[in-house]
């Protein structure tokens, strides 16, 4: 070992300084979870197992209390690993896999104890349940109530996801949701994935927004549990991560608990400045936010959008395809209009003419296959009036009723301008 | 014509970095554009409704940003389209003497000279016509 010495570089204090704060976490977080159980009067279990993300936990909470109630078959039990590592990797599988027999150790050689314990689940359920509703009627505390009446009940609250987090936590919800149908949500039946399916449709799939992460919050504010007071600069991400205890998927039952850290990374992009300045996940080469296992969600400029999109590897026709408009039009704006305009080989319709008001820039109108769009519509290719910070100027596309037969109509189209109109325009920022 | 270091010490709304800020702001009467909004010349009733110090957001970006803000020095008036939803946002009046603004943190200004405009947004087809944000 090397003797400790004054010459240690502040990387790695700042790295012996966020696990020791990783730590502190958790710790607190398992005391907000043991304060649950004591205010639901369940003995809090002696096995509590950290998964590395929600998609790990996901799959090895159902699956542990599957094999609790004593479903031991062997082959059924590995064709449902297969699935998992089919459809979410290898690498999500064997942590699967590690968790499940870190949570079911012990149930396994006991199913009468096991299925008495997990049989108890759908009863935590309903006491964290009440136990919340108690903490709502009796805090004056604004913030709590609010944080409750956000993510109580999903079919009650079709509010947006007001803060970065929540919206990341919505897609977090949305890809592990999609990864376990994909995984167990098939024709195919037997008695691990009937389970699987079963504790999912027993709410086990939103515990991030369900009532018990709630009480969690409550705990974490109420219990004296400072996480960290002397570092006000912390980065925003880091801040606004730990704001609200949306985010934070567990899956307690009787026999075990599972705790999922938040993200290892999130990347937010600032939109507006000053006092009126949000923030919105958004990457460009990459997931905007990240667990240590891997599994991540991408987004572009705010909208949840699939992997392709970001990493950009989707052909000109799977783009066209896409029947998700909004996902279609990030698809096109990561890759940019003019490289698929030319990709997709988009007829131009008419000549190219200069923008009125933008000195030095072109209009150009481009026909879009029928199909695509509900209604046949045109591209008009523009640039925009300012300078990026690299410099260029912003090149991007907007439909326009086909009947659109050259570029001015069309500009003139998007402002109801008559083409004349807009000819005359004297200037574009 | 006021420079964008001006203009951003008078309204207090600050624009990108990567801006120059001694660069004039062209203040003009006729057609122009700030990203998706248009001032349009119109013969129309002016408006009556003062803009207020804090100005008037004319168009809010998602998440509140990219707003573009309608401030003024001098006597300056916006009454909202009262059907809202369509392409013109409202009527600006901008009085002799004054000069109006739009500020956008990307955009920059764009400045007003006296008269009457509609402000108006950008529209797209998709599916069917829907507005522009940028």
């Amino acid at each position: 070992m090397n003797p400790p010495g004054p010459a240690r570089s502040t990387a790695d204090e700042r790295e012996e300084h966020s696990r020791d704060g990783a730590a502190a976490e958790r710790r607190a977080w398992e005391s907000a979870a043991r304060a649950c159980y004591r205010e639901i009067g369940v003995p809090f279990p002696e096995r509590v197992v950290w998964v590395s993300s929600p998609l790990v936990g996901a799959f090895a909470a159902p699956i542990a209390a599957c094999l609790s109630i004593g479903h031991r078959n062997t082959r059924v039990l590995n064709s449902v690993y297969r699935a998992v590592d089919d459809t979410a990797g290898q690498t999500v599988g064997r942590a699967v896999r590690a968790a499940v027999q870190a949570a079911a150790d012990g149930a396994m050689s006991d199913p009468v104890h096991g299925a008495a314990a997990t049989a108890l689940h759908t009863e935590i359920t309903a006491r964290m349940g009440s136990a919340l509703a108690a903490v709502v009627r009796d805090t004056p505390h604004e913030a709590v109530r609010e944080t409750a009446h956000d993510t109580l009940p999903r079919e009650e609250s079709r509010i947006l996801p007001t803060t970065p987090l929540a919206t990341l936590a919505e897609a977090s919800d949305e890809a592990v949701r999609a990864a376990v149908d994909a995984a167990v949500g098939g024709p195919r039946q037997d008695t691990i994935r009937g389970e699987v399916r079963r504790l999912w449709r027993a709410r086990l799939d939103f515990q991030r927004s369900g009532t018990w992460l709630n009480l969690v919050g409550h705990f974490q504010q109420t219990a004296a549990l400072p996480l960290d007071e002397e570092q006000p600069q912390r980065p925003i991400a880091e801040r606004i991560a730990e704001q609200a205890p949306a985010g934070w998927w567990w899956w307690p039952f009787q026999d075990f608990v599972m705790l999922c850290p938040r993200p290892a990374e999130i990347h937010l992009e600032q939109v507006g400045e000053g006092a009126g300045a949000t923030h919105r996940p958004h990457r460009a080469d990459g997931p905007a936010a990240g667990w240590a296992d891997g599994f991540g969600v991408y987004f572009w400029h705010g909208t949840h959008v699939p992997r392709a999109v970001i990493d950009d590897t989707l052909t000109t026709d799977e783009i066209l395809r896409e029947s998700n408009a909004e996902i279609r039009r990030c698809a096109i704006e990561r890759r940019g209009w003019d490289r698929f305009i030319a990709e997709a080989g988009l007829a131009q319709i008419g000549p190219a003419v200069p923008d009125p008001g933008n000195p030095g820039q072109t209009l150009t109108l481009h026909d879009v296959p029928e199909g695509i769009y509900a209604t046949h519509v045109r591209v008009l290719l523009c640039t925009n009036g300012t300078v990026e910070r690299d410099g260029t100027r912003r090149r991007f596309g907007l439909t326009v009723p086909a009947d659109c037969t050259d570029p001015l109509q069309a500009a003139a189209w998007t402002y109801g301008l008559t083409p004349a109109q807009y000819a005359a325009a004297q200037r574009r920022s | 014509m006021p420079t964008l270091e001006q203009a951003i010490a008078t309204f207090g709304v600050t624009v990108d970095e990567h801006l120059d800020r001694q660069a004039e702001i062209p203040v003009l009467s006729g057609l122009q554009f700030q990203g998706d909004v248009a001032v349009v010349p119109v013969n129309r009733d002016p408006a009556r409704t003062p803009v207020p110090e804090t100005g008037v957001p004319i168009v809010r970006g998602q998440a509140e940003a990219n707003t573009h803000l309608l401030v003024a020095t001098g006597k300056a008036f916006f009454t909202p389209e009262r059907f809202g939803g369509g392409l013109v946002l409202g009527v600006l009046t901008v009085a002799e003497d004054a000069t109006a603004y739009l500020a956008h943190p990307e955009h920059a200004f764009t400045g007003i000279a006296p008269g009457t405009y509609e402000l108006r947004r950008q529209r797209e087809q998709a599916d069917q016509a829907r507005l522009v944000a940028d």
